[in-house]
């Protein structure tokens, strides 16, 4: 038998005639009648919890070697448990019995102990506990019994919400509009307020869709928002947003800002404050200071898979953007943006995310060196788009064979930069290549695939 | 001796259709009885799906205590349709992309179906669809009810779905009070 069988007051289940009764504590109690703490102990504790009192440990030792000299059957304790829930005769213990008896308590233990011991103690102590007030009457188990179903059906009950309704209107709002879901669904009734609270309601926030038509101070959401909720002409895009970001709890994993805000900085902040679990990030051009900003709040989402930048920060910044992503983003895989790679950017992005999946910089000025220190840093890259770009030509032989192994590579519509542009990058640099070139390629070239794109 | 043979002719041919069979029967809560294509059925459904591959499948009928026969018969028609409609190569396609957009508009014949409807019957439906984890339809009939509620008024959603309004005045104005922290602030 050994330990392996844990050890309860009174006659053990299958011992008929056993020398205990039923009426008496264990032997060790007898025996420790001051405070036995090990044996008869229920529920069994942690043993960490137990350890905080070393006193206790020779107390179940001299239980346990007395257990197995006198029998065999019940070979000692498994798990000593801390005195503060223990039955046995001591006094100051049992007064402070735990008002909700453990439901999985055998019979026979309580029979034994409870009469015996701590009977008049225990209904003066805790008068709220109706099976410990239901001991006085005769048959002893059975009030516990009825106890238990009372409690599960509470539990149950708990779970038993109107759950159906709401899960079914929790389908339909997820496939609500931002809008809607803040400015009508809750507004219909009790129910559908409580659904609409729902934080994964909030998870997905793309504010760039449409906006606009969404957002701005003559949409229909202002008006729904200045009617329904008295906030006049106040209603904002960044209010709105930290309404979203609040509703969400933290639990906002996808976001997406359009370009009207009127000082990222803020905005920034506060979503690096409410967006612990954030996995894609859109963010519109960003003033520089902003984009030095941008490269020390990146630690704030561990979880960043997917980052997309308008505008490509400067090669001041990107650089150590790309090593922050690298350091403290492990599941960071695609990146997108737009605008002069230098050779530093190159180097940044082979050396500190090779793990890259996917790479867009379309509408880049994109040199041919440039491109291919990308392709061969990043080797696990599965989709590669450098449409509409500047700096090599859409058709060269050893940028299309070194691109072969991509599952997606698309460079159409590129092309190498003509000698007159050539002089004025010369005496340019970064500024003029980001407003001129860009925005040429931008507005004028790759409407089409722009419109395809969309 | 004939007819023991004549029984086991009988008996064989009954096992080999059994074999064959490549239709499940569905049992409704009010115990009508709906067959569907297997291979609809689990393509369409991950709880049948389950239930086919763990060998639950009753030939007398699975009971789905949950869902009422007129629900029923819906999910049983679209998973016909669905099983006569071809997939774009569009939605097989599944890759890394730079924009989000899990949710394929309903094609033509999903609009038609979900369209015929009534509330009652769409709501029905939406709750069978979450029962039998069939996401797309669950996606299209989900879509639909959006649909009636996307730029509507409180007042206008409470119209269309016959919901009583249960709030209080106080209430309300809690209500009204709520968001203003939003965009007064600054």
């Amino acid at each position: 038998m050994g330990l392996s069988r844990s050890h309860h007051c009174g006659p053990p289940p299958n011992s008929v005639g056993s020398p205990i009764s039923g009426d008496m504590p264990c032997n060790d109690h007898r025996l420790h009648a001051g405070g036995c703490v090990c044996l008869c102990t229920y529920p069994p504790r942690s043993p960490r919890r137990q350890m905080a009192k070393p006193g206790m440990l020779d107390c179940s030792v001299v239980c346990l070697l007395f257990l197995r000299v006198l029998r065999g059957t019940c070979a000692g304790p498994r798990r000593p448990a801390e005195p503060k829930h223990s039955y046995p005769a001591r006094a100051p213990l049992c007064r402070k019995q735990p008002e909700r008896p453990g439901p999985a308590r055998p019979g026979p233990f309580i029979k034994g102990n409870r009469r015996s011991l701590c009977d008049s103690v225990r209904l003066r102590s805790s008068p709220f506990s109706p099976s410990l007030i239901a001991i006085k009457t005769p048959q002893l188990p059975r009030p516990v019994r009825r106890f238990l179903p009372a409690s599960h059906g509470r539990r149950g009950g708990a779970l038993r919400r109107p759950r159906g309704a709401t899960d079914c209107l929790a389908h339909v709002f997820r496939r609500l509009d931002l809008e809607d879901l803040a400015a009508s669904a809750p507004l219909v009734c009790r129910g559908w307020r409580r659904a609409a609270a729902d934080p994964s309601l909030w998870r997905a926030l793309d504010l760039r869709r449409d906006h606009l038509a969404r957002f701005m101070p003559w949409s229909p959401l202002a008006a729904a928002f200045a009617l329904r909720y008295g906030v006049a002409t106040r209603f904002s895009l960044p209010g709105f947003l930290r309404l979203c970001l609040a509703r969400a709890q933290g639990s906002a994993d996808h976001l997406a800002l359009p370009p009207l805000l009127a000082s990222t900085a803020d905005e920034l902040q506060h979503i690096s404050l409410q967006c612990p679990r954030l996995r894609r990030l859109a963010l519109p051009a960003l003033p520089a200071g902003d984009e030095a900003r941008l490269v020390d709040l990146i630690p704030r989402w561990p979880l960043l898979e997917h980052l997309e930048l308008d505008a490509k920060p400067s090669a001041t910044f990107f650089p150590a953007l790309a090593e922050q992503l690298g350091r403290h983003c492990p599941k960071f895989a695609s990146l997108k943006t737009s605008g002069a790679v230098k050779p530093e950017d190159a180097a940044a992005l082979a050396t500190w995310l090779p793990g890259l999946r996917s790479l867009c910089l379309d509408r880049s000025y994109l040199p041919k060196q440039e491109l291919l220190a990308i392709l061969a840093g990043c080797r696990n890259l599965r989709e590669l788009s450098a449409r509409c770009c500047v700096g090599f030509d859409e058709g060269d032989e050893e940028i299309a064979r070194r691109g072969a192994r991509i599952e997606r590579f698309d460079v159409a519509g590129s092309r190498a930069v003509d000698e007159l542009e050539e002089d004025v990058m010369a005496g340019g640099g970064d500024g003029l290549c980001d407003s001129s070139y860009v925005d040429w390629a931008r507005d004028g070239h790759c409407s089409q695939s722009q419109e395809e794109r969309d | 001796m004939e007819v023991d043979k004549g029984k086991g002719e009988a008996e064989e041919t009954r096992k080999v259709a059994e074999a064959d069979r490549d239709t499940v029967t569905l049992k409704s809560s009010d115990g009508k009885l709906f067959e569907v294509s297997k291979e609809a059925a689990a393509r369409l459904s991950t709880v049948l799906a389950g239930m086919i591959a763990g060998g639950s499948i009753d030939d007398n009928g699975t009971d789905l205590k949950q869902i009422g026969s007129e629900a029923l018969e819906n999910v049983v028609d679209y998973c016909n349709k669905h099983a006569n409609s071809i997939p774009s190569a569009a939605l097989i396609s599944s890759s890394i992309s730079f924009n989000t957009a899990p949710f394929k508009e309903p094609e033509e014949w999903e609009r038609k179906f979900v369209d015929r409807l009534s509330h009652d019957a769409l709501f029905d439906l939406v709750e069978a669809a979450n029962f039998l984890g069939m996401e797309r339809l669950l996606d299209v009939t989900c879509h639909k009810i959006s649909e009636m509620m996307k730029g509507k008024s409180p007042d206008q959603i409470r119209e269309v779905f016959n919901i009583k309004n249960d709030y209080t005045k106080e209430e309300l104005e809690e209500i009204r009070q709520e968001l203003a922290w939003a965009f007064y602030d600054d």
